[in-house]
C-alpha cells in the first residue's frame, strides 16, 4: 500500500481547486419519476461497454484529474491522469491498462518523485513502463472505473435511495450503491439539460482506504484499447 | 536500460524479472529419442539462433524450426526465458516463408495464423516487459502452439517423406 499510496499521491501539494460538480445534498426524498430514472440508468448501464470518466480523485492532500477511456467488455482502460509536482507544476501521465497488465507513460519528474534516480527516470522519458502483474493491478485499482461501473450492473445490487442532491445538471438522485460502509454514492441527472456542458449519464463518488473519487460518467461508442507498440515500451537491456 | 529506484523495499515496477518458468515456443519438452537431441544437461547461455525464414525451401524451413528448437533445449532456464521473445519472433517468420512456399490455399493460411498468432505472443512478451507468467501472455502463447500443433500435423508426412525431417519435437502435447 506505500506504493501504490506513493505512486498515485504524487506531490501533496493541497487543494487548490474546488471540486467540479460536487453533488450536495438537499432534500431527504428523491424527486418524481425517479423510479423511471434509475430503470433507465440501470438499463444503459448494461447495454453499454464503453463510457469515458471524468472527474477527481484525492490522494491525501493531492487532487488528480482524470480523463479515463473505458471498455468494460475487455477490462481494458486507458487513463490521463494530471496530479501535482514538486513545486507546485502539474503534469499528467497516461496510465493504459489491458489483458491483465499495466503500463504507465509518465515525465522524468513522475518517475523521480517515486524514488527512481534520474537517470533511470530519463530513459523512460517517452515511453511505457510495464508494471509486473501484481503490482500493476494494484497501481490501476483507483482508477479502474470499469470494475466500479460493471459492478453497479449487478443484479442484486442494492440501490438505496439518499435523497435529492444539487449536481451538474441541477438535481441528481442519489443512492447508496450497496450495503457496505464505505458503498459509493451515484447521482442520477433530473434533466438533461446541462447548459453548455456534456451531460453526464451519471456521477459517481466513493471512498475507499483514503482515496476518494468524484467523476463524471458519459456512455460512449468509440473506445479502443490495446497494448502499447513494444517499441514504444521501455525494455531491460 | 533498466530504471534503478533507489529504495530497495519496492520492487515492483519495471517488469524484468523472470519468476516463471516458460513454455518452449516449439514444445521442446518431447521425448529426446524422437529424433537427434543434444546429449547432456541443459547448460547453454544466450544463443545465436539460426534463422528457418532464411532457408529458400520448405525443407530447409522445417530443418532450421527443428535446429531452432533443439537449440533452445541446451540453454539453461533463465537463458531459454529471455532468448523467448527471440525465437517466438523466429518461429513467426519461419511460419511467414511457409506460407509463402505453400502449394495450397489451406496451407498458406494455417502458416498464416501461425505467423499471427507467434508475431502476438512475441509483441506482447516485449510489451509486457519480458514477463512470461501474465494470464494474458500464457493465452498467447497456448494459441500459438494449437496454431502450430495443426499446421505441424498438416506437413508432418511431407517432412518426413520428402525432407526426411522428423518435426514430431515441434509439436507439443501430442
Amino acid at each position: 500500500m506505500l506504493l501504490l499510496t506513493a505512486l498515485l499521491g504524487g506531490c501533496a501539494s493541497g487543494h487548490d481547486q474546488e471540486p467540479a460538480a460536487t453533488p450536495s445534498a438537499s432534500s431527504s426524498v428523491l424527486g418524481e419519476g425517479a423510479s423511471e430514472r434509475l430503470l433507465r440508468t440501470r438499463a444503459m448501464l448494461a447495454d453499454q461497454s464503453d463510457f469515458v470518466v471524468e472527474g477527481t480523485i484525492d490522494v491525501g492532500n493531492a487532487r488528480q484529474e482524470l480523463n479515463v477511456q473505458v471498455d468494460t467488455d475487455t477490462a481494458s482502460f486507458e487513463a490521463d491522469v494530471a496530479m501535482p509536482a514538486p513545486g507546485g507544476d502539474r503534469f499528467t501521465i497516461t496510465m493504459l491498462r489491458t489483458r491483465g497488465m499495466t503500463w504507465v507513460k509518465a515525465p522524468p519528474e513522475y518517475w523521480v518523485m517515486n524514488g527512481y534516480t534520474e537517470a533511470g527516470a530519463e530513459s523512460a522519458a517517452g515511453r511505457y513502463v510495464a508494471f509486473e502483474v501484481a503490482a500493476g493491478e494494484r497501481l490501476a485499482e483507483p482508477y479502474n472505473f470499469g470494475r466500479l461501473i460493471s459492478r453497479l450492473r449487478t443484479p442484486s445490487l442494492r440501490y438505496s435511495p439518499d435523497g435529492s442532491s444539487e449536481c451538474l445538471t441541477g438535481t441528481c438522485d442519489t443512492y447508496r450503491v450497496g450495503r457496505s460502509d464505505d458503498a459509493p454514492l451515484m447521482y442520477v441527472p433530473t434533466s438533461d439539460e446541462c447548459g453548455e456542458e456534456k451531460c453526464p449519464a451519471l456521477i459517481l463518488e466513493s471512498r475507499t482506504e483514503g482515496i476518494s473519487a468524484l467523476v463524471r460518467v458519459y456512455p460512449t461508442d468509440d473506445v479502443q484499447i490495446d497494448y502499447p507498440d513494444p517499441e514504444q515500451v521501455l525494455q531491460a537491456r | 536500460m533498466r530504471i534503478v529506484k533507489r529504495a530497495s523495499a519496492v520492487a515492483a515496477c519495471i517488469a524484468i524479472s523472470v519468476s516463471v518458468v516458460a513454455c518452449s515456443a516449439s514444445g521442446s519438452d518431447g521425448e529426446a529419442a524422437r529424433s537427434p537431441q543434444p546429449t547432456g544437461e541443459a547448460t547453454a547461455g544466450n544463443l545465436d539462433y539460426v534463422r528457418p525464414a532464411v532457408a529458400k525451401d520448405t525443407c530447409g524451413v522445417l530443418g532450421g524450426l527443428v535446429e531452432l528448437n533443439e537449440q533452445a533445449s541446451t540453454q539453461d532456464m533463465e537463458a531459454s526465458v529471455s532468448q523467448l521473445g527471440e525465437r517466438l519472433q523466429l518461429v513467426a517468420e519461419g511460419a511467414g516463408k511457409l506460407e509463402e512456399l505453400a502449394e495450397s490455399e489451406e496451407e498458406a493460411s494455417q502458416w498464416s495464423r501461425v505467423d499471427a498468432r507467434y508475431s502476438e505472443a512475441a509483441d506482447f512478451l516485449a510489451a509486457s516487459g519480458g514477463q512470461v507468467s501474465g494470464d494474458a501472455f500464457v493465452a498467447l502463447l497456448g494459441d500459438a502452439v494449437a496454431a502450430s500443433n495443426e499446421a505441424y500435423a498438416g506437413i508432418e508426412p511431407y517432412a518426413q517423406e520428402v525432407c526426411n525431417v522428423s518435426i514430431e519435437d515441434l509439436v507439443a502435447e501430442r
